[in-house]
């Protein structure tokens, strides 16, 4: 729900085409009338809330394993079996969502962030700055991602959460500024925003008011697109071998050790069901913001 | 340090691979089916050159053992040691001098006649410090090699006037060579079926490199068309030639080298090879996968210890490492490794002088014990403990976890876990850098007791970076490797054992046994001295 | 036009001399031995590995190391990898693994993606447009590491309509199934993209004074709306190709093909910074290529960016 939040305060609304500005109790009003976004909000808010407070999900501990019971099926008071180490499972994949809903929000608003700031720049101010921003990109680029992210995390002594999410950042930026400086491109060129220029609005007025509302668009639509895929890249981290240390629990570890465990499919089941409707809540959410925040659909 | 042993791959593990290897292309395009074709799926990626010399690898070996021959061999039926290519080897009173006779009439590939001559010149080449291959470390014993490879301080280069043969090779005729060695080997004889110490051409010899995918091998069988093209299938048939002993069945053998194993195995599912591994990840399902079309090995391939840093002082108690083993469940952690079963000892199953449960109570799961244990050795200091795992296996952070949560709830410590690819896992330790316990296997070079405890337990070996080190134990070693009689030498080494047990330099957990896939057209040889071979298998079809 | 295409080729250089160094440093601050990693578990004499690394001038300073191998890439004498394959030889083998493979996938991708893309754009809320909405949710939603394997098991093993791995089978019958997992994953973001792109274009001012100029709706689609609408999808397609080295790691590795990714990872794995470097500076080069390609085409497109 934060994000949500933050989006909205951000992206101050004002089109001097359209002429109108909503505020952002409007924005908040219209999405609530959404029911598909309605239904979204509320399995995020319960993803959030277990990252954050699992115990009140389950009373079982997650670390309490007995390796006899490796890998048996649900019975009565553990609903999904237990896992590998013989833990119970419903717990640890509670336990999990903290981990994966730090790296998939953190991971995506930040990448948003810095390409839709990077972007913004590079796209509006040609030149040095669009220069210096998209020649770092291309070596950054040029450093194939995955490449960088496997020997990265093989070189650092001990591996974490918020070092794989700085790597992830560090050179995850590029793809999205490259697509946030190509609709600044041709939105730098329309009519109201030559018009606020020819007025003398000062840029990052215009930068933050007309600009970036107006070209964020596609830059938010791969984002929602991504924070799915940031959980699944997790999850391939581990089957690369350099993902979180064993000890974090997190749906992405679960599913890649699951993954080599195909015999027992609700090993492989479950983390994948929370990981997906997450996924697609993140999805439904993030196109009914866009629809709503798009001055050019309010009509 | 100057031990130096057989290199890297078991010879099981060598034989295994050819098993593993071997697949029948049932699917394949040769619908000839008076051709006796065996196709092996060999879960590994491709050798870059065929010379047996310089490869120490399961892979490289398993092919080298269909194109090359060894001096002598384990019969898989008795497990005694029988001549292949070797006529007799013979040692003095003390086994420190050995005469080997090869069989008259053999031949190479290329029509050239086989001579004592061929092996004395390519255990010289082998042994030359400039060249680096792989398997120079196995003629360590063989007098003359430390003059060939000194030891130098870090940084230095080698001179270039380092002698080019071992002195202790002699030439006595056409098909006789003598051996000397520095140090009295018992072990000698049998360490010859050893591939690495295969003969190399005399063309070869002249230019290695231009043979390296054309070798000219004096084995059973020989590339097809002569040449390897890179990127593709290994096409051996049979070598006209080969005039020794023992050969297979199959009329045609192809490699398939397919880096993933799971990949390896879908093949196999989907009829595309006869023969290929079980990876680690399908130990549960692979039965109802192949119903009554695998086979286990009846001798454990690799025994897996947890190995403490000694060096560190919050392992230099044996009553904490004690603790340590107590504290773990061998028969739960055997199942969820696959068919694995406990190991409790310091000599794999199947080896002469192998005796059940040498560990004793220590290795006995016991909670309550390792933990009172633990305290009275003044419990476990130095923060949380650390159990490093490779990762470049899928499996192995699941053991580490599983021997952590044991240690957590049974001994009520704080456990981590650190993450590094294997070779850097090797290299810190060899350091003393690995500030905590690790996962690792140990697989014979050749079946014998000595070979389960020498590159383990004595001072200064090869595979005992942490620096175990008993004078008693040493002495013992060395006593067997003077004996000649071989079931005196076995109560030797046996001894040497039950004392290094007392220490528990290294704590057991459990062997492991390699499980093989075959089609319906093949019978892999199983047997309980030399494991599964897929190369010797009999055609049912 | 040639002046400009000549300046970036001009940029890029610099660039491309920090990247290889980059790369290089990357693998060479990796910790392990290459030497003793190549010995597996059991090592070899010191000897021996003092031998093998005077080979490889791993005994050398890190400059030392880099500049031999810069004079070894740029003179063409790749050499052999530190387990002995001649490296030239396989990237013969490998470059045309790699290529099939992602022209494949792409075919497919870009085929079912712009397609569907357009059409739901242009139907917005109309039937194909919200099983388009489905099926990419669903597709982005499911892990791609799930998809692959399901569909490897469920094409190649059980129903047995595709090889299950590797390339025996040749050209297209070996590539397709991995294509078509990666085209499909592909199709779902690009179909997205062009969908959201013509909705907006569509939306645009410039097309409503079109259309209340009374112009065709042809003429408006192929003169007003397609291409601004493609203008964010080019950029995604040049991101997508220049990507398609570092995403052929995982298939290839499932799939058992021995392109251009799986000998990436293998090198990365063994420290060979020398290939590593010769795989980065291929990448590197086709990336430019593409890049440049874009921009061009961005210039046809849209007249109004002219560079």
């Amino acid at each position: 729900m934060t994000q949500i939040a933050v989006a909205a305060e951000e992206v101050e609304i004002a089109d001097l085409a359209e002429g109108r500005a909503p505020t952002t109790r409007e924005l908040l009003i219209s999405l609530l009338r959404k029911p598909a976004f309605d239904v979204c909000a509320v399995l995020l808010l319960l993803f959030f809330a277990m990252a954050a407070v699992p115990q009140i999900f389950t009373s079982v501990d997650p670390t309490v394993c007995d390796l006899g019971k490796s890998m048996h099926p649900a019975s009565a008071g553990h609903p999904f079996g237990y896992d590998v180490q013989g833990c119970d499972y419903f717990s640890n994949v509670i336990y999990g969502a903290r981990p994966s809903v730090l790296v998939s929000v953190v991971a995506s608003f930040g990448m948003f962030l810095l390409a839709g700031v990077l972007g913004l720049l590079a796209g509006y101010f040609p030149g040095f700055v669009d220069a210096l921003i998209s020649r770092t990109a291309d070596v950054l680029f040029a450093l194939p991602g995955m490449v960088a992210l496997i020997v990265i995390l093989n070189a650092v002594p001990h591996r974490n959460i918020w070092i794989i999410l700085g790597v992830i950042l560090m050179i995850g930026w590029p793809g999205g500024m490259r697509l946030m400086r190509s609709t600044v491109f041709s939105v730098r060129n329309k009519e109201y925003v030559q018009a606020a220029r020819a007025i003398g609005v000062p840029a990052w007025r215009i930068l933050t008011r007309h600009v970036f509302p107006n070209a964020m668009a596609p830059l938010l639509a791969m984002t929602t697109l991504g924070v799915g895929g940031m959980v699944g890249l997790e999850a391939a981290l581990t089957f690369l071998g350099v993902g979180l240390p064993p000890g974090t629990i997190s749906w992405g570890s679960q599913f890649g050790i699951a993954a080599s465990y195909r015999e027992a499919p609700h090993l492989f089941v479950w983390p994948s069901i929370f990981i997906s409707v997450m996924t697609i809540s993140f999805m439904i959410i993030g196109d009914s913001i866009r629809d709503v925040l798009d001055p050019k659909l309010l009509k | 340090m100057h031990k130096s042993r057989l290199a890297a791959a078991s010879i099981i593990a060598a034989t295994a691979l050819v098993a593993s290897a071997c697949g029948s292309s049932t699917s394949g395009s040769n619908s000839d089916a008076s051709v006796k074709k065996l196709t092996i799926a060999d879960a590994a990626e491709a050798p870059t050159y065929i010379n047996p010399l310089n490869d120490n690898g399961a892979t490289g070996l398993g092919v080298a053992q269909a194109l090359f021959a060894p001096l002598v061999r384990t019969n898989p039926a008795t497990g005694k040691v029988q001549n292949v290519i070797a006529q007799s080897v013979t040692p003095n009173s003390d086994s420190t001098v050995w005469t080997i006779k090869i069989k008259p009439g053999l031949q190479f590939d290329d029509g050239e006649p086989l001579t004592a001559q061929d092996y004395v010149a390519s255990w010289n080449m082998t042994s030359q410090e400039a060249r680096g291959w792989t398997n120079s470390g196995f003629f360590a014993k063989i007098k003359g090699w430390d003059k060939m490879n000194p030891l130098l301080p870090e940084g230095k280069k080698a001179p270039s006037n380092l002698p080019k043969k071992l002195s202790g090779l002699k030439v006595i005729d056409k098909t006789t060579f003598q051996a000397t060695l520095s140090v009295p080997f018992s072990q000698f004889g049998l360490t010859l079926q050893y591939l690495g110490a295969a003969p190399m051409s005399a063309k070869e010899r002249k230019d290695p490199d231009a043979y390296k995918l054309k070798p000219i091998g004096m084995g059973l069988y020989k590339v097809k068309g002569g040449v390897w093209k890179v990127g593709t299938d290994l096409d051996l048939v049979k070598s006209p030639t080969y005039k020794g002993p023992f050969a297979p069945q199959a009329d045609e053998v192809v490699f398939k080298f397919i880096p993933n194993a799971e990949t390896a195995y879908n093949d196999f599912l989907a009829g595309d090879v006869d023969f290929t591994g079980v990876p680690s990840t399908k130990m549960g399902s692979y039965q109802q996968d192949a119903p009554g079309q695998y086979v286990t090995s009846q001798t454990g391939d690799f025994l897996w210890y947890l190995i403490p840093p000694l060096w560190d002082k919050d392992y230099q108690s044996a009553d904490v490492r004690k603790a340590l083993s107590m504290a773990i469940n061998r028969t739960t952690l055997s199942k969820l490794v696959g068919t694995a079963t406990p190991a409790t000892e310091y000599v794999q199953r199947g080896v002469d002088g192998f005796r059940e449960g040498t560990c004793g109570t220590a290795c006995n799961y016991d909670p309550a014990g390792a933990k009172s244990l633990l305290q009275q050795a003044g419990g476990f200091k130095g923060g949380p403990l650390k159990i490093y795992y490779s990762t470049d296996s899928a499996t192995s952070q699941t053991y580490a976890q599983a021997i952590g949560n044991m240690f957590r709830q049974n001994l009520d410590i704080k456990v981590t876990y650190v993450g590094k690819t294997s070779s850097e896992i090797n290299d810190l330790a060899s350091d003393h850098k690995v500030d905590g316990v690790r996962i690792g296997g140990w697989g014979f070079d050749y079946p014998s007791i000595e070979d389960d405890l020498t590159p383990i337990l004595a001072c200064q070996a090869d595979y005992n970076p942490e620096g175990y080190c008993n004078k008693k134990v040493d002495a013992l070693l060395a006593e067997g490797n003077s004996q000649s009689d071989s079931q005196k030498a076995i109560g030797i080494y046996q001894q040497a054992e039950d004392l290094a047990m007392k220490d528990l330099p290294n704590i057991p957990l459990y062997e492991t046994k390699s499980i093989y896939l075959y089609s319906k057209r093949i019978k892999p040889l199983n047997s309980k001295y030399t494991g599964i071979s897929a190369l010797y298998s009999t055609f049912t079809s | 036009m040639l002046g400009y295409i000549l300046r970036r080729i001009a940029a890029a250089i610099p660039i491309g001399l920090i990247v290889t160094f980059g790369v290089f440093a990357l693998v060479f601050l990796m910790p392990g031995d290459p030497i003793r990693a190549l010995a597996g578990d059991k090592p070899f004499p010191p000897t021996v590995m003092a031998a093998k690394r005077a080979q490889f001038h791993l005994d050398d300073p890190f400059f030392v190391q880099y500049l031999l191998m810069m004079r070894d890439t740029f003179t063409g004498h790749f050499g052999t990898t530190f387990a002995g394959a001649d490296i030239g030889e396989q990237l013969k083998l490998r470059i045309p693994v790699t290529l099939r493979l992602a022209l494949l996938s792409y075919f497919f991708e870009w085929l079912c993606g712009l397609l569907f893309g357009i059409y739901a754009g242009f139907r917005r809320n109309g039937i194909v447009d919200r099983l388009l909405l489905l099926a990419t949710l669903l597709i982005l939603a499911i892990p791609s590491l799930v998809s692959t394997f399901t569909a490897q098991y469920v094409f190649g093993v059980k129903l047995k309509w595709l090889p299950v791995s590797g390339i025996l089978d040749g050209f297209p019958t070996s590539y397709l199934l991995p294509a078509m997992v990666i085209g499909v994953l592909g199709f779902a973001g690009l179909g997205r993209l062009t969908r959201t792109s013509v909705v907006e274009t569509v939306n645009a001012d410039f097309v409503k004074t079109a259309r209340s100029k009374g112009l065709s709706e042809g003429r408006i689609l192929w003169r007003h709306i397609l291409p601004n609408a493609l203008l964010p999808v080019i950029t995604y397609l040049g991101l997508d190709l220049a990507g398609m080295f570092a995403g052929a790691i995982i298939t290839e590795s499932i799939f058992n093909l021995p392109g251009l990714g799986q000998f990436l990872f293998q090198s990365i794995q063994m420290k060979e910074g020398g290939v590593v470097v010769i795989l980065t500076t291929l990448a590197f080069v086709s990336f430019i290529v593409i890049n440049l390609l874009v921009d061009v085409l961005y210039g046809v497109v849209d007249p109004r960016v002219r560079a």
